[in-house]
């Protein structure tokens, strides 16, 4: 009982040493809040409620069957279009549409070749283009996607043409000569081509229906980028005291500590505390300001955004002990913090959501306890993720928590020498 | 002069010699542009999450989600109808496709059925992916049905059977799967050559100045432990001490880029000889600069954890207005705010040289603004210098 109350004090004294530092309270406190109002402004506006533009060009001669393509599908009137569907623009010059994206005017383009039509009558094939920013990754797979699609439905009509007169000729139905076939052709194409199945019913099988359930509504950038920042900041500022725990082994005040009656668990575990504390003050001041200033919001469970966010404290306070067992000098330590630090947040998602990342970035990035933290934060107040689902990066959190504590209780001493 | 230029050396000696230092000031450079470039630098791709309800459960149903699946950088994740309102409710997800129940059972029978998009608004871009994909796949599901039912009905009457269609379609589509009469190509333009030129030089400025600033400590520590004060009992003066720490301060700097831009020059071919030059200038300049705003933080700051936390605040504010790791809208607010920061200056004037082929006369306004940030920081810090804690 003694010695709890040896931790306490401890712990207390740390406490009021740190608040008395009028210039560690600042940066404690606001320097991440100004981080946070950057980046909220940066990312405010992100996500649009805006249709995308796709732009199609052909190089080919009026007559050809291109412009007949683009012509039925190019959007002539944006309020004909169903929610979410794209519009289609009709580019006329390839050389100017190939520089726009050259400039970083245009995001890309689909292009019709000038054989086209002459490589789909001869069967000897046709190539879309798709020229397109590197960068631009949605407009990218967008225009890959309605290029395929397009070639899709070309390959389904020559199926079409092409095993209804393969059948016609086999069973005797029409003479083996070009007229009939080219009739034949013909009535096929125009059925294709009238939109209507041959039985006078829609032609695809598997339709679309839309349904708009209300309007978009922006996601509040502050969901990401307070969680990312509370990560970041609550295991620098507990890193940070590493130099604080060395400085004193080095001082030689651990070890007058010793000479009271105080035993060396207490010393670890009041300066686990004291971080601890800290920890907690800090989160509180993130969501109390999250909550009224950014309008965050806690998802289905606040309850599991709390206790994650208390694991990420703990975590925190120890690696702050391992980190003071592990490095010889002070100086040493506020170096090793400050590295650890800068690296594990941008790799462990504070800077950017992780789940932009490739994912291969994202497996290497769970070494890290930041990328556990930041994960479980994302599914909860990003994607409506309930208590179970963060069970996995609470887990994790304990673990790193255990691992570094373990080795700061096998590694501590109170003298430096 | 000559003394502060001693100064400057043995400090150059020490920083070479001190392996933390080295690791710190020349590995962290390295590992964070090594991380950006793996997180944004590659061939970037689309990824992003199919949220879908199955009420249907049959054949089909799996065919479609296993064919959803099947498309790279695309996720799958099932939820329950309930799950489904709630998300779409709390805007948690923008789009839900819903396999109706029946699906399956429609199309063997050989009638037409329909998915459902419930969305909110148009939804954000990548959800109007995500919406192209699960079309292409209906789509694909369909050509088979299309192709048999548009068949059967041109030849209905005329006494092919079914089974004979069936054949000769599968042909066909198998002989289209294999040779389609229509392909897609595609060329790519831009890419990480200049991911290399946009992220490069401010990971280079953001840890130079990261190591500069926080050298600011060890002058504040040199002065709490009384070294600088036992120093001018050689026939060093106050000023010479300033100078050979603001040189020092430079050629940490300068030796410290001069290494990253070596291995820069080494790994990706981004310089000529002329503009390899250009760019040490600009270090030179910009180290003078940082150097000098680090003697102003060493001479303001009491004690060293308060230099290093003001180092550390100082550079990742002026490092994150230097648009180190996005681009700044030149028509925005953020854009006038980031002339504040000296990194602005110095990774405009390596884009120019890097980037647009420019010479040293194209950068002559953001290498005066650095050379004026240095004298200001060098009046401003030689004012508030002080060799003892409360002393002159």
């Amino acid at each position: 009982m003694k010695q709890l109350s040896y931790v306490w004090f401890i712990a207390l004294k740390d406490l009021s040493i740190f608040a008395k530092d009028r210039a560690a309270v600042f940066f404690f406190i606001v320097f991440p809040f100004m981080f946070v109002v950057i980046f909220y402004f940066l990312n405010v506006g992100a996500a649009e409620d805006k249709r995308m533009e796709l732009h199609v060009v052909t190089q080919e001669a009026e007559s050809g069957l291109s412009h007949q393509i683009i012509g039925a599908i190019e959007t002539v009137d944006e309020s004909q279009l169903r929610p979410g569907e794209p519009i289609i623009v009709w580019d006329k010059d390839y050389n100017e549409a190939y520089h726009a994206v050259e400039n970083g005017e245009l995001a890309g383009f689909i292009a019709f070749p000038a054989d086209f039509t002459e490589g789909i009558m001869t069967g000897s094939g046709a190539q879309l283009e798709v020229v397109v920013d590197a960068g631009a990754i949605n407009d990218r797979a967008a225009l890959n996607g309605f290029a395929g699609a397009i070639a899709s439905q070309l390959g389904t009509y020559r199926v079409i043409v092409n095993a209804s007169i393969a059948l016609l000729i086999e069973g005797g139905l029409i003479s083996v000569d070009m007229e009939s076939i080219t009739q034949a052709v013909q009535q096929i194409m125009a059925d294709i081509s009238s939109g209507q199945g041959v039985g006078g019913t829609e032609a695809s099988y598997i339709g679309i229906n839309i349904e708009k359930v209300g309007e978009m509504e922006e996601e509040n950038p502050a969901n990401y980028v307070i969680p990312g920042y509370l990560v970041m900041f609550v295991f620098f500022a507990a890193a940070v005291t590493a130099e604080t725990i060395v400085r004193e082994r080095q001082n030689n005040t651990l070890e007058r500590l010793l000479a009271t009656s105080v035993k060396k668990e207490s010393i670890l575990g009041g300066m686990f505390s004291g971080t601890l504390i800290r920890g907690l003050i800090q989160i509180l001041i993130f969501w109390v300001v999250g909550i009224l200033v950014f309008h965050i919001d806690l998802g289905l469970s606040p309850l599991a955004v709390i206790i994650l966010s208390i694991l990420m404290v703990i975590m925190s306070a120890a690696f702050a002990l391992m980190l003071a067992t592990l490095a010889k000098t002070q100086r040493g330590a506020g170096s090793l913090a400050v590295v650890t630090a800068l690296v594990l947040a941008p790799l462990g998602g504070c800077w950017w959501p992780l789940f932009i990342l490739p994912r291969w970035l994202q497996n290497v990035a769970k070494i890290s306890p930041h990328a556990w933290a930041t994960t479980g934060f994302n599914k909860l107040m990003l994607f409506g993720a309930d208590f179970g689902a963060v069970v996995p990066e609470m887990l994790a959190l304990i673990g790193f928590a255990v691992v570094f504590g373990l080795i700061a209780v096998w590694r501590f001493r109170t003298s430096a020498v | 002069m000559k003394r502060a230029l001693y100064i400057a050396l043995n400090e150059v000696r020490l920083y070479l010699r001190d392996k933390g230092d080295l690791s710190f000031s020349l590995l962290l450079p390295i590992v964070t542009f090594a991380l950006i470039y793996a997180a944004f630098g590659g061939p970037m791709t689309f990824e992003g999450t199919a949220y879908v309800v199955d009420e249907d459960k049959g054949y089909y149903a799996s065919v479609f989600l296993e064919k959803l699946d099947g498309i790279e950088g695309l996720d799958v994740e099932l939820l329950t109808p309930a799950e489904a309102d709630t998300k779409l409710e709390r805007s948690d997800v923008l789009l839900v496709t819903y396999i109706p129940e029946g699906f399956s059972r429609a199309l063997t029978s050989g009638d037409r059925t329909q998915l459902s998009f419930r969305q909110r608004g148009n939804t954000a871009q990548w959800d109007q992916v995500v919406a192209s994909m699960v079309r292409g796949v209906a789509e694909d599901i369909n050509q088979e049905f299309q192709v048999r039912g548009q068949v059967s009905a041109s030849l209905l009457g005329q006494g092919v059977s079914q089974e004979h269609i069936d054949v000769a379609v599968q042909e066909f589509l198998e002989q289209e799967r294999e040779d389609p009469v229509v392909s897609v190509r595609e060329e790519t333009l831009g890419g990480s050559p200049d991911f290399v030129n946009q992220y490069l030089p401010g990971i280079v400025t953001m840890y130079v100045l990261f190591a500069i600033t926080l050298s600011a400590r060890v002058i504040v520590e040199e002065r709490r432990k009384g070294t600088l004060e036992r120093l001018l009992t050689t026939r060093l003066s106050v000023g010479q001490l300033f100078l050979g720490k603001f040189f020092a301060s430079i050629s940490r700097g300068f030796v410290q880029t001069l290494i990253l831009l070596v291995l820069s020059y080494i790994v990706f071919q981004i310089f000529t000889p002329l503009s390899f030059i250009e760019c040490l200038v600009i270090t030179l300049i910009f180290a003078a600069a940082a150097g000098a705003l680090g003697l102003v933080i060493a001479s303001i700051a009491r004690g060293e954890e308060g230099a290093t936390w003001i180092a550390v605040v100082f550079s990742v504010i002026t490092f994150m207005l230097g648009g180190t790791f996005f681009e700044i809208a030149k028509d925005s607010a953020f854009y006038t705010i980031s002339r504040l920061s000296i990194n602005t200056y110095a990774n405009d004037a390596f884009n120019t040289i890097i980037a647009k082929g420019g010479s040293l006369a194209d950068v002559g306004p953001e290498l005066g603004i650095l050379a004026g940030v240095m004298v200001v920081g060098l009046l401003v810090s030689r004012l508030f210098f002080r060799v003892m804690p409360g002393g002159k």
